[in-house]
Parts: structure tokens; C-alpha cells; sequence
């Protein structure tokens, strides 16, 4: 009898294998190899577009926190990077928790259904049509600095949008909230779903108002959905970079909305500075993985399924 | 309408006007695309900005309604290539939702309801490649690509997005909610390992799958950096790249512009639309859970 | 039954995925990359289709990419192994190449000239410096264009501006004053406008007027006079957003609204006229426009016009050896109808017949865009000349647009250039 047992763990470990073993592969190629190559790259002083490259050890790492990397340094980046992150997943993870709250609390499934799909519509459109949309929004004719006008209560300023480096980066903020708060909308709603009906029955016979209900029971539910969206758009937003490409590309300066993403884009594809793009795209790898280990920290509880 | 009044509760209305609220800024810029995709430069920048078309516009002789679709589809020359560049971005972000949702499901699947050693370095492992940056890679990817001779095809195009590491980490977190008596049932009952996870797992998992899918779909749908590297003869780039081609030499023209970005999302919307029921599957399986 | 279907659906897309894309029976594949443009892309097109029926066996495939793309997309190829066998690239951006090992020396034989003298004595003097070291030319010119101001007639009568007015600077801020339509303080309509991000082609020369210039005489000092540069950017600055709100980076190309009427004046090269044709044949014709020279400040010391710039074929040196050859074929075939692209689509290709022909003299305002030539330098086109003109840029726009001083963006852009200079 011991011995069926030992077999069946044994084939179980092996249909696991199976089943992971495919996707194993595939990142194994399209993701660790080229990650590992990066780590080298960023040890080696290689520039695109020459052959021969020599080990400098941790020079380009020692380069980018100490000089200016021709103007746009790594600490603009970084500040660029997390002022965007935090700009933008907070009011983000909060508006859409509430957006979903309230969606739930709609009488009829039709009515929810329909804002769902209103609030998805801008995620499906590519970021190269919303940004050509936005940008000619921003424009001081357009329609965005019209709507400052009247609510501002003035006529004709120029909000400068897309020229003043606050305002420019307020509006890098807009666009990426504007495409992606449907999406974590209904990441929420999955997870509100997910939540037994049960439970709020036997809230409401005990007599909790909805308000009570909605902190002392939605919420702690809710705790992994919210650990797993909220690293979802935290990760989303360091790794934000089509929309700033586009604003650039638009005639915007880059200083103020350099992101680490477009900063590796420019050292290394159009400066063709390899191993110092490379260092660079560590050290993000290496903020993301804090980030993430930080949340996973604060909103881990005991009671949590596995991570 | 009047037997209701007594019924709303202002925490209603409140939510109604944040609801409304919110919908009016995720739309207008949608509604706004399409209105100036029937205007000109001068009436898209008018202050103050009117929502109809004007009229008159039209009288002048070289413009009719269409004018700003049909620059938007010949281009700029008469070698249109739109149809294959929307054609090339559909077989692109299909093929790509589909081996996502085969690839995604089986890796959580394993990772969810199967012990072996090493699981959890191989699910932490794929989760940190959530954390890899893409431009960070794509110099080594593409020399990976084009050491498999892979460009300028489809190929090229799908095989390094063929499954996201959030796909396999929002199939295990549903899996892992997923009672395991349905299984050890279903192996009691004599069904192979395959068979478990192509009639119990799958076809349990729809919401999910239609969210991956459909979110699989868009990521490539939206892709432009890889197909700008990967994609070089007219007849491979996809439509991110058919409208920045369009935005370059043609600025002035906002309207044709418009024009280009909302004939280039009506496929988009389109999937978007028929596949909505799919889409919203979490609110149905609350609606499940209610009945 | 959903199932099946499924399979099928599953098994299909992997048969396309596995499906390879089948090559066609040619002995030689060229593939030409190049930037965008409408007009040329015609021309081309034509004079490839007569190509290949001349020259059977060469199937040329010709692609267009966005001209700020073009560099990093050939770099990315190359790097990688592949890339195109014949490409263009601007002077500004050829320095990353010279010396990479992945330009192919020019085939003298290959493009009918028998020596180098031979081929050099075709061209203008200096048409071949930014792609030649010590040891070799790798290039073959497409185009040497520079840009004078376009000035719309009518808009500037309405405005009560005599065109003939304008020689400074000053005075294209005061007319641009005047033509700007605003309501407030929204700029509806420019006057005129700068050509962001070309800095290396009209910013340095305005530096250059003022007696500064990138590089010092002597080659020591990176940022040369740095009074110039300060006074320059103060220009700049007065012209931004928070100065006289006259232009910006953020708005449209100048060149392409001036076709449409829609500024009074902006920088372009002599193709704007052919563009103009086509976009807006009746304005073309008509005489609401002109082209004057290249405006210089007040107190200049330097009489500069903008500089000029060169495009050159470029053969990949890792194709194989007959690609190469019937590349530089191509590109030695396009240089034959140097006059169609002089007709047709308004570029010079820089070749001493081409600049001595009754056709480019009989070109709307051609003098003037020669006599600017004799008083203008060829752009930087050094080492690290596209990291420059982003330096410069950035110099500029944070003036421009965010109120940085004159004399700290030149320090900022100064300690940057120094850096890139000392690597």
C-alpha cells in the first residue's frame, strides 16, 4: 500500500512537470536568456554596432548613480519613474476599488454590464491611437484646455498641458489612467464576485449597515484581489513607456517625463550605449522586485492562500 | 419613474453621478475621435469645440463626408496596405490570446493543483519575469529572433508573446480556488490527466479565459515596439504601425488622422462588443453564486 | 461541440505559426531602406521597376520607415546580424557607422566610374567628407538640401508686413507679433515657427551668427562662446511659451501647415515646392509666396545661413558580395536621374552638373537657395553628432518650455557635451 501511494505523488509530480514544462521553456528562451544576456551586457562597456567589447565590471553601475548619462541622468529617471508610479496606481487602485464597489451595488446586472464595457472601451484602443487622440486634446486650442478654461472659470490661458514639465507630467498621468481604469475595474469585480453571496446575507440579517459591511467584511476579503491588483498596476506603471514616447515624439522635453523604460530606450537603442542601457534595465528589474516584495509583505495575512 | 423616487437613497444618486461621472471621462475622448474623424484640421481645433460636424463644411468641393476615411485607407500613395496591416494585427493578436489561454492554463494548472519539487522556484521564476521590462530585453530578443530567422513573419511577430507570465499567475490564482474533490472525482472515475484538465479544468475556467484571452489580445493589439523591430516589409507591419507612419509626414491633417485611429479600433470594438458577455464573466459567476 | 471547435481553431493558428513564409526563386534579394516621403517613394518606385527589368534577377524590395526611426532601426538590425543591404541616412546621424565595420566601402567599379578622382570630380567639393575616412569612402550623396524662409505674400499683407522687411531675426519675431492670431492667451495661429528638432541644422547657425559655435577654432573647448549660446537661448526663451508665446515644439510642423496656409512663414528646403504641388497645387502656383534668405540676429558677427545637410546611399557590408555589388548598382542608378529627382520631387543631388543646369536655376527662388548655400556650413556631423543635436535640444526646450535660465541650460548642455566628448 506504502508503495501506490509513493507512485501516485510520483505521477503526480510528473503531469505537473508536463503541464508546466511548456511555458517552462518558453520564458526560458524569450525571457530568462535574454535577461541573463542583459546582466553580462551590463558588466561589459558594448556599444550597438561594434563588434568587440571589453569586461569593465561594475563601471556602467558605478557610472549611471554617479554622472549624468549625457543629461538624463538615472536619478531623473527615477524620480520620473516613481513620481508617474505613484501618480498614477494609487488614485488608480483607489478609483477603481470604489468605481467596482458601487458597480456591485447597481440594482440591475444590465446597468452594471453596460458601465463595465464603457469603462473598458479606452483599454482597447492601441496607446498609439490614444495618444494621437490626447495630444491633439491637449493642444491649447483643444478640447482639454477649453474644459480647464471653463472650469477654472477663465478664458483663453494656456494651460500648457503638454509644455509645462508639472503639467506634462499630470497629463502622462491622465492618458495612462484614462486606458486602464476599466481594466482594473473589473480586475476588481472579479474579486468582489469571488466573495460568497452567503456572507452578505448573513450581513445584512445582522443588521450591518452597508458602510460597516462594505469595511469590515468587503474589504479584509478583498485583500487578495487588492495585494494582486495593486502589484499588477505598480508593476504596469514602472514599466509605463509608450505613452511618454509619444508625448516626446509630440514635441514635448523629455527631462521631465524620462522614464527609466524610455531612458534605456534612448542609452541603449538610439545612443547605442549597450552595457550602460543594460545596467540600467537591472536596476529597474532590481526596483521592481522590491516593490513587489514590499507588497507582498504589507499585504500578506496569515489566513492568505499561498504565494 | 415617480413610484422609484421614494425608493432612491441619496447614496444611490451619489453613486449614479460618480458612476455617470466616470463614464463621461472614458468616453469623451472616444466620441471625440469619432466626430473629428469626419472633420477638418480647423473645425477639430474650433474654440469653442462643437460636437456636430458642421455642415457647410462639406459644400466645398474637393471634401465630401468621407474624404478624411478615404485618405486614412489609400495613404500616401496609392499602394494601400491598411487592410493588410489590420489583417496581419488580427492573425497576430488571435494566435496570441489562444496559445496564451493553452499555454497559461495548463503551466497554472500544474502549478495549482500538483505538488512536485521545484513548483514553487518555477512559479516564482516565471512570476519575476512580470518584473522584466520589456525594452530592457529587446536587444537579446531579437537577435534570438533573428537567429531563428524569424523576421519579417508571423512567426517573428507571435512566437515571443506566445504566453505572459500574468497569464500563468491569473490561472493559478483561480485554480487555486478551485476545489480539488472535482479532480480526485474525476481521477476516481478513471480520467486521464489530459482528460482532467480538457473536460474539468477548461471548460470550469471560462471567465478567466475569456479575460486572459481577450487581454492577450489587446496587449498585442497594441504592440508597437517589437513589430517596429521585427516587422520591416510593408506587407508584415501591423496597425500600430500603419498609424504612426500616418501621424509622421501627415500632422497637419488631424482629421485624417482621427480617421485612421477610429477606422483601425472598429475591429477592436467589434471583438470588443460580441465578445462582452465572455468578457464580463466575473460579474456572472457573482450572478451564479447568487441564484 | 464548443470544444472541437476549439481544437480546430487551436490546430490551426499552430499550422500558421508553423507555416514558414516561402522565398521566391531570385538570384539577388536588395532591400532598400529609407525614410518617408510621398513624393520620392514615386519616383523610387518607378525608377526601381525599370531597375529590375534592366538588370533581371534583382528583386529590390524597398521600405520606408519614420526618418526619426530609421537610425535605431538599422542599428538594432545590424547588431543583430541582419538589416537592409542599401539604406540613407542624414549627415548628422552617419558618425555612429564610419568605423563600425558595417559600411561597405564604396564599389567604384559597381557604380561606372573608374577612380575615385573620377568620382569625385562628378561632385561638388566636400560632398563626400562626412562619409569618408582616412582610408575609404562609404557613401554615395542622395541630396544636399538646406532651408531658407518660406513666406506666405497674402497672409502678410493682410497683416500690413512687407516681405522685403525681414532680414533679422528681431524682424521675424515682430512680424510673427503681428500675424499671430490669439485669443488671449492661446496661440490659434502662428506667425512663424523654429524646425524642432533639427537644432543642429538652424539653432547652431543662429549660435554661429552670434560668434559662438559648437567646437571651438582651436578644437579644444566644447560650447564656444558661451555669451553666444546664452544670447541665442534667450531668443528662444522670448519666443516660448512663457516669453511671447510665439512657437513651440508641441505645435505641428510649420512646413507642413505653410502648404495649407494655415502660418505665414517657416524654414524648408527646396523640395517644400514640390510638396507644396502636391498637396496644394493652386497655392503653389499662385503668387501668394516666396522664399527669402535665411534670417540673421541684429547683431550677428557672423553672416550664416542654415546649414546644409547631405543624405547618402549606404551599402551594408555583411550582405553578400553580389548583393553588394548590385546595390551600390541601385544606388548608382538613382544618382543617374539625378534631374528627375530635381524635377519631380525638388531634391539636389550634389552633382556639378546638377548645380550648373539651366533646370535647377529655372526652380521657383532657386537663387536665393544657392546664395544662402555659399554663406552656410555643412551641420556637425562628427562623432556623436545625433547625441549632440538630443543635447542641444534639450538645451533648448527647457528654456522653452520650462523656464530654465539661459545660462544654466548652457552650463547643463556644456558639462553634458564635455562627458560625451570624453568618453
Amino acid at each position: 500500500m506504502a508503495k501506490k501511494g509513493y507512485s501516485i505523488e510520483r505521477k503526480q509530480a510528473k503531469w505537473g512537470l508536463v503541464f508546466t514544462i511548456p511555458c517552462l521553456i518558453f520564458f526560458a528562451v524569450f525571457s530568462f536568456y535574454p535577461i541573463i544576456n542583459a546582466l553580462f551586457t551590463s558588466l561589459t562597456n558594448r556599444r550597438a554596432i561594434s563588434r568587440t567589447s571589453d569586461f569593465v565590471g561594475f563601471e556602467n553601475y558605478v557610472y549611471i548613480f554617479t554622472k549624468d548619462n549625457g543629461g538624463f541622468p538615472l536619478s531623473n529617471s527615477i524620480r520620473a519613474t516613481l513620481i508617474f508610479t505613484v501618480g498614477t496606481f494609487i488614485p488608480m487602485i483607489i478609483a477603481s476599488l470604489i468605481i467596482a464597489t458601487f458597480l456591485m451595488q447597481l440594482r440591475k446586472d444590465k446597468y452594471r454590464g453596460f458601465f463595465q464595457l464603457m469603462y473598458y472601451t479606452p483599454a482597447v484602443l492601441s496607446s498609439v491611437v490614444a495618444a494621437s487622440i490626447w495630444m491633439i486634446m491637449f493642444d491649447p486650442r483643444g478640447l482639454v484646455n477649453q474644459l480647464s478654461n471653463f472650469v477654472m472659470r477663465t478664458s483663453g490661458v494656456d494651460y500648457n498641458w503638454l509644455v509645462d514639465s508639472t503639467m506634462l507630467q499630470i497629463s502622462t498621468m491622465m492618458i495612462y489612467f484614462w486606458k486602464y481604469i476599466g481594466y482594473f475595474v473589473i480586475l476588481f469585480i472579479t474579486g468582489l464576485a469571488s466573495i460568497p453571496n452567503t456572507i452578505y446575507e448573513a450581513a445584512t440579517v445582522d443588521g450591518s449597515s452597508r458602510w460597516h459591511t462594505f469595511w469590515k467584511i468587503t474589504l479584509p476579503l478583498l485583500k487578495p484581489t487588492t495585494a494582486m491588483v495593486s502589484i499588477m498596476a505598480m508593476l504596469q506603471c514602472l514599466k509605463t513607456f509608450s505613452t511618454q514616447y509619444m508625448l516626446y515624439q509630440g514635441g514635448s522635453s523629455r527631462f521631465p517625463i524620462d522614464v527609466i523604460t524610455m531612458n534605456i530606450y534612448f542609452t541603449g537603442i538610439r545612443n547605442g550605449r549597450l552595457g550602460r542601457a543594460s545596467a540600467m534595465s537591472i536596476v529597474l528589474f532590481l526596483i521592481m522586485l522590491l516593490f513587489t516584495y514590499i507588497q507582498l509583505r504589507l499585504t500578506r495575512s496569515s489566513e492568505d492562500v499561498e504565494y | 419613474m415617480n413610484k422609484f423616487v421614494g425608493k432612491v437613497s441619496i447614496v444611490e444618486v451619489l453613486i449614479w453621478v460618480l458612476l455617470i461621472a466616470v463614464l463621461l471621462f472614458t468616453v469623451t475622448p472616444i466620441v471625440f475621435m469619432i466626430v473629428a474623424s469626419f472633420m477638418d484640421a480647423k473645425q477639430i481645433l474650433a474654440m469653442p469645440f462643437s460636437w456636430i460636424p458642421s455642415r457647410e463644411y462639406f459644400t466645398t468641393a474637393d471634401r465630401t463626408f468621407f474624404t478624411n476615411f478615404q485618405k486614412a485607407i489609400m495613404g500616401n500613395n496609392d499602394n494601400p496596405t491598411f487592410f493588410r496591416n489590420l489583417f496581419n494585427s488580427l492573425v497576430v493578436a488571435i494566435t496570441d490570446s489562444f496559445t496564451t489561454i493553452f499555454l497559461a492554463s495548463l503551466c497554472g494548472y500544474g502549478l495549482a493543483k500538483f505538488k512536485f519539487k521545484g513548483r514553487n522556484l518555477i512559479f516564482l521564476a516565471i512570476m519575476s519575469t512580470m518584473m522584466i521590462p520589456f525594452e530592457a530585453i529587446m536587444i537579446p530578443l531579437y537577435m534570438v529572433v533573428s537567429g531563428m530567422k524569424m523576421i519579417n513573419t508571423y512567426r517573428g511577430l507571435i512566437i515571443p508573446f506566445m504566453v505572459s507570465a500574468f497569464g500563468v499567475f491569473q490561472m493559478r490564482q483561480y485554480l487555486l480556488t478551485f476545489p480539488s474533490e472535482y479532480i480526485d472525482a474525476a481521477r476516481v472515475d478513471g480520467l486521464s490527466e489530459p482528460g482532467i484538465y480538457a473536460r474539468i479544468v477548461v471548460p470550469n475556467s471560462k471567465p478567466v479565459i475569456a479575460t486572459l484571452g481577450i487581454l492577450s489580445f489587446r496587449n498585442q493589439w497594441d504592440n508597437l515596439l517589437w513589430p517596429l523591430l521585427v516587422a520591416q516589409s510593408e506587407t508584415m507591419k501591423t496597425i500600430p504601425q500603419y498609424i504612426t507612419k500616418f501621424s509622421e509626414e501627415k500632422m497637419t491633417d488631424e482629421g485624417a488622422m482621427m480617421a485612421c485611429a477610429f477606422l483601425a479600433s472598429i475591429p477592436m470594438f467589434i471583438l470588443f462588443f460580441t465578445l462582452s458577455r465572455y468578457f464580463l464573466g466575473g460579474a456572472a459567476v457573482y450572478d451564479s453564486r447568487k441564484g | 461541440m464548443i470544444r472541437v471547435r476549439a481544437k480546430i481553431l487551436i490546430s490551426l493558428f499552430i499550422l500558421i505559426l508553423l507555416s514558414s513564409c516561402g522565398e521566391k526563386d531570385v538570384s539577388i534579394k536588395l532591400e532598400y531602406w529609407t525614410h518617408e516621403d510621398q513624393v520620392r517613394q514615386q519616383l523610387e518606385e518607378r525608377l526601381i521597376s525599370e531597375f529590375e527589368q534592366e538588370n533581371p534577377g534583382i528583386d529590390v524590395v524597398r521600405v520606408e520607415y519614420e526618418s526619426s526611426e530609421l537610425l535605431d532601426i538599422i542599428k538594432n538590425a545590424f547588431q543583430a546580424g541582419s538589416g537592409p543591404d542599401l539604406f540613407n541616412l542624414p549627415s548628422e546621424e552617419i558618425s555612429t557607422l564610419l568605423g563600425s565595420g558595417f559600411l561597405d566601402e564604396i564599389d567604384i567599379e559597381a557604380i561606372g566610374y573608374e577612380s575615385e578622382v573620377d568620382l569625385f570630380s562628378e561632385y561638388i567639393s566636400g560632398a563626400f567628407d562626412t562619409v569618408s575616412t582616412e582610408e575609404a569612402v562609404f557613401g554615395l550623396p542622395l541630396e544636399c538640401t538646406n532651408w531658407c524662409l518660406y513666406v506666405n505674400t497674402r497672409l502678410l499683407d493682410e497683416a500690413g508686413i512687407d516681405p522685403y522687411s525681414l532680414h533679422t531675426w528681431e524682424d521675424i519675431a515682430e512680424a510673427s507679433e503681428h500675424l499671430a492670431v490669439r485669443d488671449n492667451g492661446i496661440l490659434k495661429r502662428r506667425g512663424f515657427d523654429f524646425r524642432y528638432p533639427y537644432y543642429l541644422s538652424f539653432f547652431i547657425p543662429m549660435v554661429r551668427q552670434l560668434g559662438g559655435d559648437i567646437i571651438s577654432p582651436d578644437g579644444k573647448v566644447a560650447v564656444y562662446n558661451e555669451e553666444a549660446w546664452e544670447n541665442a537661448l534667450s531668443f528662444m526663451m522670448e519666443w516660448g511659451p512663457y516669453g511671447r508665446n510665439l512657437g513651440s515644439p508641441t505645435y505641428i510642423n510649420a512646413r507642413n501647415l505653410f502648404n495649407s496656409e494655415e502660418i505665414a512663414m517657416c524654414l524648408s528646403g527646396l523640395y517644400q515646392e514640390s510638396r507644396m504641388a502636391t498637396q496644394n497645387n493652386a497655392f503653389f502656383t499662385s503668387d501668394d509666396w516666396m522664399v527669402l534668405p535665411f534670417p540673421v540676429f541684429d547683431e550677428a558677427v557672423n553672416e550664416e545661413a542654415a546649414g546644409y545637410y547631405y543624405h547618402y546611399f549606404m551599402v551594408n557590408a555583411n550582405s553578400p558580395d553580389d548583393t553588394r555589388k548590385a546595390a551600390w548598382k541601385l544606388a548608382a542608378y538613382f544618382s543617374e536621374h539625378a534631374e528627375e529627382y530635381l524635377d519631380e520631387i525638388g531634391l539636389i543631388m550634389p552633382l556639378q552638373r546638377i548645380f550648373e543646369s539651366e533646370a535647377l536655376h529655372n526652380k521657383p527662388f532657386a537663387e536665393v537657395f544657392l546664395s544662402d548655400f555659399s554663406r552656410s556650413h555643412q551641420i556637425y556631423h562628427g562623432p556623436n553628432a545625433s547625441e549632440l543635436q538630443d543635447l542641444i535640444g534639450e538645451a533648448v526646450e527647457s528654456v522653452m518650455l520650462s523656464s530654465v535660465q539661459p545660462e544654466k541650460a548652457v552650463q547643463a548642455m556644456k558639462s553634458s557635451i564635455e562627458e560625451l566628448f570624453s568618453q
